[in-house]
């Protein structure tokens, strides 16, 4: 069997050392450096396979610094260290100084954390991902005459991140990723209409395909007659998965650090304030076992922990790396995010809104009328400086008498984000489901717009 | 270089492979951001890669690496992706084409990597601080690129090229607090050039009508909605051919029968004025001598005098629709399967002056790409919708005042008949930020053409 896999690359601790000691004999007072690979398998398809390649990719990036001015080289290759390492030298030398910059971690640490890397994902079969693509097509042409694939993808990637730095230590980790999609369309005599789903996980062995058919499935054929509604303000239920797309829109950004210290978040000065109702909790747990967005350490060198964002509607914390956290004497998250190429910025790791204790069908007999939203495009677009909440909503049913009704597409919803999670908080589910590393139970909300047919 | 592709080739023959073509591929580049005066970060990047493509028993397979000691690990990921494809894949047919053998290269007189970072850094840092006009400029950011990429393909069928590209740039924006809001203009210049044209171009200047544009912008009022004669500049004649036709003339979108000109070869799409053209080698336009497949880019006519004459291909979709192979197709890096792309997109020049476009419009508008903030297209009916820069109503056949937010939306066959006279002026651009997306690959790409006048189109406005 052909080996696919991760730790192509030989990295020679003697060579990064060699490397830090030469930025220090330049003159530079600081020096970091970062490497990551990456084994990348992706597969697209329809019917039939349309194309199918494997990436190998590995990456150096080194950070100097001169007191507070920085410079930054990167390269795809190891063998650059040196010259990379030159590169940033100049860089520095020629840049102005960054008044915010304290100091690069003195010390660099680890947590553990289970399940984010499986050695069987790693090295995985060609034939094993045909094989499950078969059974994907195979699925869909078998389940109805109405429905076909119009597109999927599967993506295997696997690899390591290793960091050191000017004060010592040295740090690797190992990973594995995992995550797939697909489109469905069902066509009638008189209408059509279009199923998506996707999973993410950190093990091949994790993956659900037979769910994220029969999800694709049942809204590509539920729908095929779906109607506007009337507009109106009322109670909505957003599914799971589109409520953990809204979460990431409105606080993955706004949460950061970075971006209140900069002014631009809403959460500038509401730290220990209300911010939503009793029933809200926000984490980011970078820890979590076999989550999407955990690791051992983050990109500054650092190990991440659970920390409660939101606790029961108040605002406890943002996320922090190294530099924002610096910035005001504190400890970082152990948010740190960057590429090879690009020097770290606070984002979250998992970001979970803790569940409630109701199942779907005692969240529809509270609301009793409305609308129970299970997909929608564009809320990626909605501001989260404003608060503005807008989706065009392509898969609901409607809520009649806390049953589920007709379905309804071509309508959107918006509304106040703020006041929504403030005030309007009907009931929470207790099922969590995952868009990436952002985690949401369903949930019900009231004074939501609706407009639809006039 | 050459060797280490040559041996993947014979490597993938020996293996069990009919075709193999590797792509070897060295980038470096970096990019200066200055926002408000600060220095944000110089990003230094060098990227080195190799890519392989096989067929084996009629199926592709695709591997490529960064680490470029791993040849036979290549080769084999290559060899078993394609067989394990096989069951599911349809055979694969290419167009002929004769091998090349050639040397390509940009012309610079200064070699930009040569020039000591400084002198980018402060210049950057100067025009940024040159572009706070007014207290209401609220905020300023300034960008300074320089790439260099250098492509080496080899292939079974014996062709052997190297096409080294240089490519340098300035992109600036400017947010201003007006009257009415904020407005924001972005705008860049950017040549396929050595240091020269960062030297001699005066970016002062440059910024300074950036900023004049936004503030002035930031105090319009938006125009009425409604259907209008617009004179659409050159800016915006490159934007609109390129999303809503440009794609959709595409070989892959048309085989796939997700495009509105599928089968319509020998119509009139267009009215007679319009002459359209995919060019590989124009000036002021990204260089595109040759594709990733190694085959030729030509001058291709794609719709002559009105006529829809032809589509931009592939080897394979050249083979698919028997039709000409056109050198499109294009891959954004070794770690990338080439698919059809467009490479300089444009509209060839009629005999119109800008006064005899305007000189009969009694009311209309001057739209301009300049500061456009993006679109939404439909390929497959050829439905746009596009944000459009600052642009000016037209009064009794004269530029008269300015409005903003003026929304172009239609449907592209509609708007192409629509065109009534065009300009004899001409302009070509292209950029070093960012380039056009498709299928997760962005590639760099140049638009333009002569002012133009549309008789009738929708204008959303407020």
């Amino acid at each position: 069997m052909l080996e696919l896999g991760v730790l192509l690359l030989e990295v020679d601790s003697m060579v990064l050392d060699k490397a830090l000691k030469h930025a220090l004999s330049l003159g530079a007072s600081e020096a970091e450096i970062y490497i990551t690979e990456n084994t990348m398998k992706q597969f697209m398809f329809s019917n039939y396979l349309k194309s199918s390649k494997t990436s190998f990719s590995s990456g150096i990036g080194v950070r100097v610094f001169y007191g507070k001015r920085m410079g930054m080289s990167s390269s795809t290759s190891l063998n650059d260290a040196l010259k990379c390492v030159e590169d940033a030298c100049r860089i520095a030398k020629a840049s102005p100084e960054d008044p915010g910059w304290s100091s690069l971690p003195e010390s660099l640490s680890r947590g553990f954390v289970k399940d984010v890397y499986d050695r069987e994902t790693a090295y995985i079969s060609y034939d094993v991902i045909m094989d499950a693509i078969k059974s994907i097509v195979d699925n869909v042409r078998d389940s109805s005459s109405k429905t076909s694939l119009s597109r999927g993808y599967i993506e295997v990637s696997s690899g390591s991140v290793r960091i050191t730095n000017s004060y010592g230590g040295y740090l690797e980790r190992l990973y594995t990723y995992v995550y797939s999609w697909i489109d469905i369309v069902a066509e009638e005599l008189n209408g059509k209409a279009t199923g998506t789903s996707h999973c993410e996980t950190r093990s091949w062995f994790k993956l659900d395909f037979k769910r994220m058919v029969d999800d694709a499935l049942v809204k590509a054929l539920d729908f095929i007659n779906a109607k506007p509604i009337k507009g109106g303000v009322m109670p909505i239920v957003f599914d799971a998965d589109v409520f953990s797309r809204i979460i990431d829109t409105m606080f993955s950004i706004s949460l950061s650090a970075d971006e209140v210290q900069k002014g631009r978040s809403p959460y500038v000065g509401k730290l220990n304030s209300r911010v939503a109702m009793d029933s809200i909790t926000l984490i980011d747990d970078g820890l979590l076992t076999g989550g999407f967005g955990s690791r051992e350490f983050d990109d500054d060198g650092i190990k991440p922990e659970r920390n409660i964002l939101i606790e029961n509607g108040i605002l406890k914390t943002f996320l922090y790396d190294n530099y924002t956290a610096k910035k005001e004497g504190r400890k970082s998250t152990g948010n740190a995010h960057r590429s090879y190429h690009s020097t770290p910025k606070p984002a979250p790791n998992n970001l979970i809104l803790k569940p409630g204790d109701l199942m779907l069908e005692e969240i529809l007999e509270i609301i009793g009328n409305g609308l129970y939203v299970i997909d929608t495009i564009g809320e990626w677009l909605s501001s989260p400086v404003s608060g503005n909440l807008n989706a065009t909503v392509t898969h609901a049913y409607l809520i009649e008498n806390g049953r589920i009704g007709k379905p309804v597409k071509g309508v959107t919803v918006s509304g106040d984000f703020n006041k929504m999670i403030c005030e309007g908080v009907k009931g929470i589910g207790k099922i969590l489901k995952q868009y990436r590393n952002i985690y949401s139970p369903t949930i019900a909300i009231d004074g939501v717009v609706v407009s639809g047919i006039s | 270089m050459d060797d280490l592709l040559l041996k993947l080739i014979n490597s993938s023959l020996s293996k069990g492979a009919s075709y193999a073509e590797a792509r070897g591929h060295v980038v470096n580049g970096f990019t200066i951001t200055v926002e408000n005066n600060v220095l944000r970060g110089v990003e230094y990047r060098s990227i080195r890669g190799i890519g392989l493509r096989v067929i084996v028993d009629g199926v592709w397979g695709f591997s490529s690496s960064t680490m470029l000691k791993n040849t036979d690990s290549i080769v084999d990921h290559a060899l078993s992706i394609a067989r394990a494809s096989k069951s599911i894949s349809k055979p694969i047919n290419l167009i002929d084409v004769k091998p090349v053998h050639g040397y390509f290269s940009t012309i610079t007189k200064i070699n930009p990597f040569n020039t000591p970072i400084d002198e980018f850094i402060s210049l950057a840092i100067d025009v940024n601080k040159h572009s706070r006009i007014d207290n209401n400029i609220k905020t300023v950011i300034t960008k300074l690129g320089v790439l260099r990429d250098c492509r080496v393909f080899t292939s079974s069928n014996n062709s052997l090229i190297v096409n080294e590209l240089t490519i340098v740039g300035l992109g600036h924006s400017s947010t201003a607090h007006g009257s009415l809001g904020y407005e924001s203009v972005w705008d860049s210049r950017s040549c396929c050039m050595g240091y020269e044209f960062i030297k001699g171009f005066d970016w002062y200047g440059f910024v300074e009508n950036i900023s004049e544009t936004a503030l002035k912008a930031s105090n319009s009022s938006y125009p009425k909605a409604g259907v209008y004669t617009i004179i659409a500049d050159p800016d915006l004649v490159g934007l609109i051919l390129h999303e809503a036709f440009g794609h959709a003339s595409e070989a892959d979108l048309v085989a796939s029968g997700e495009s509105v000109l599928q089968g319509r070869i020998g119509e009139y799409i267009a009215s007679k004025y319009v002459t359209i053209v995919d060019d590989g080698l124009i000036a002021d336009g990204f260089n595109v001598p040759v594709d990733d497949e190694g085959v030729v880019k030509r001058k291709t006519v794609v719709v002559d005098k009105g006529v829809l004459r032809g589509f931009l291909t592939s080897r394979e979709t050249a083979a698919e629709l028997n039709i000409e192979p056109t050198g499109n197709a294009r891959a954004e890096s070794f770690s990338q399967i080439p698919i059809v792309r467009q490479t300089n997109y444009y509209m060839e020049k009629g005999d119109y002056s800008f006064e005899e476009l305007i000189e009969d419009v009694d009311f209309g508008l001057y739209v301009k790409g300049c500061g456009a903030g993006g679109g939404q297209v439909n390929v497959g009916i050829g439905s746009f919708t596009f944000n459009t820069g600052p642009s000016y109503i037209i009064r009794n056949g004269e530029v008269s005042e300015m409005v903003r937010g003026v929304i172009l939306s239609g449907y592209i066959l509609d708007t192409l008949k629509s065109i009534d006279a065009v300009g004899k002026d001409f302009s070509i651009r292209t950029s070093i930020f960012g380039g056009c997306g498709k299928d997760n690959q962005t590639v760099k790409v140049g638009h333009g053409g002569p002012h133009v006048r549309i008789r009738s189109i929708v204008v959303g406005g407020r």
